[in-house]
């Protein structure tokens, strides 16, 4: 084979192999979103565990506890903080940070008891703007 | 006479893989444009589903003031407990429109465009036991809602899809 046909198909493998690695990047940048989204779903699930451990710690009695729950439980591969805080009201707010795979989300919640136990009544994910751009 | 007939021919063949490199190099150019833009699409999409997602799961009430095929208007509480109300609705004279959201308490209700090129937003609405609500306005009874939506890239050569169904807890 001639010089000039080897160079001549070196240049087609170096077109097709750039070619190759930036449709891996396009591919790979849409692979990173869906990761993402799932990440944070699970840490969503992470986080909502928390406020249900606040529940549970309550116990069954209506009278609220000196001591206010809070912890840190690893669970699902990520680890869920919460804490429990007074309300007006006999209400109390319960705050629960989920963390997983570099996604962190936050819920605040509000439980009552509502016999025979503590419910969560209320609960709101907390906007987060660093969250938001880990999505992307 | 031979080797002219030779020359002329190596001539032609080596043009014929020339045009045909050309022709995929242009080829491949055409489809990493595609490809690129459709995952940037999907990346700038990512935030306002996310957005749109996380004020349905601040929905206060099963009553939604505007429960309609392609807008959505209902009361959400704030992480204090507050009410306002979010809507969201497309506006645009073409098919890709811009999806708009307006909060009451955010910036007197002035409406604020999160995203372009949406060619469809879609909503159904679903009771308790998962039975299909009927659109319209001041629809009670709502307990999940499933959002479809498509985006295009700029240059109209593909699009993005979401769907995803939301089950706000305080409803």
């Amino acid at each position: 084979m001639g010089m000039s046909k080897v160079i001549l198909a070196s240049g087609v493998f170096v077109i097709v192999g750039m070619y190759s690695l930036s449709f891996r990047a396009a591919d790979n940048a849409t692979s990173v979103v869906a990761l993402a989204q799932a990440i944070h779903s699970q840490t969503e699930q992470i986080a909502l565990a928390g406020t249900k451990f606040a529940a549970v710690d309550l116990g069954g009695s209506a009278s609220i506890p000196t001591i206010l729950p809070s912890g840190s439980v690893n669970l699902m591969g990520g680890t869920v903080s919460y804490r429990t805080d007074p309300l007006p009201s006999s209400k109390l707010k319960v705050t629960s940070v989920g963390t997983y795979g570099g996604h962190s989300v936050t819920y605040l919640a509000t439980v009552e008891f509502v016999s025979p136990r503590w419910q969560v009544k209320r609960i709101y994910e907390v906007p987060d703007a660093a969250e938001f751009s880990r999505l992307n | 006479m031979g080797t002219m007939l030779d020359v002329i021919g190596s001539i032609v063949i080596r043009g014929a893989i020339m045009l045909a490199l050309i022709n995929l190099t242009i080829q491949m150019n055409t489809a990493l444009y595609q490809k690129t833009a459709l995952a940037s699409t999907r990346q700038s999409t990512v935030i306002p589903v996310q957005i749109m997602c996380d004020d349905i799961y601040r929905a206060k009430t099963s009553v939604f003031e505007k429960a309609k095929l392609n807008e959505i208007k209902f009361s959400a509480g704030d992480i204090n407990d507050n009410s306002e109300t979010v809507y969201y609705y497309l506006e645009g004279a073409t098919s890709a429109k811009g999806l708009y959201r307006q909060v009451s308490s955010i910036n007197n209700n002035t409406p604020a465009l999160i995203a372009h090129n949406v060619t469809n937003m879609t909503f159904e609405y679903y009771d308790l036991d998962g039975v299909a609500k009927s659109p319209g306005e001041n629809v009670g009874g709502i307990k999940s809602i499933k959002l479809k939506l498509t985006i295009q890239t700029d240059n109209n050569s593909g699009s993005t899809f979401w769907e995803k169904n939301i089950f706000p807890p305080n409803i």
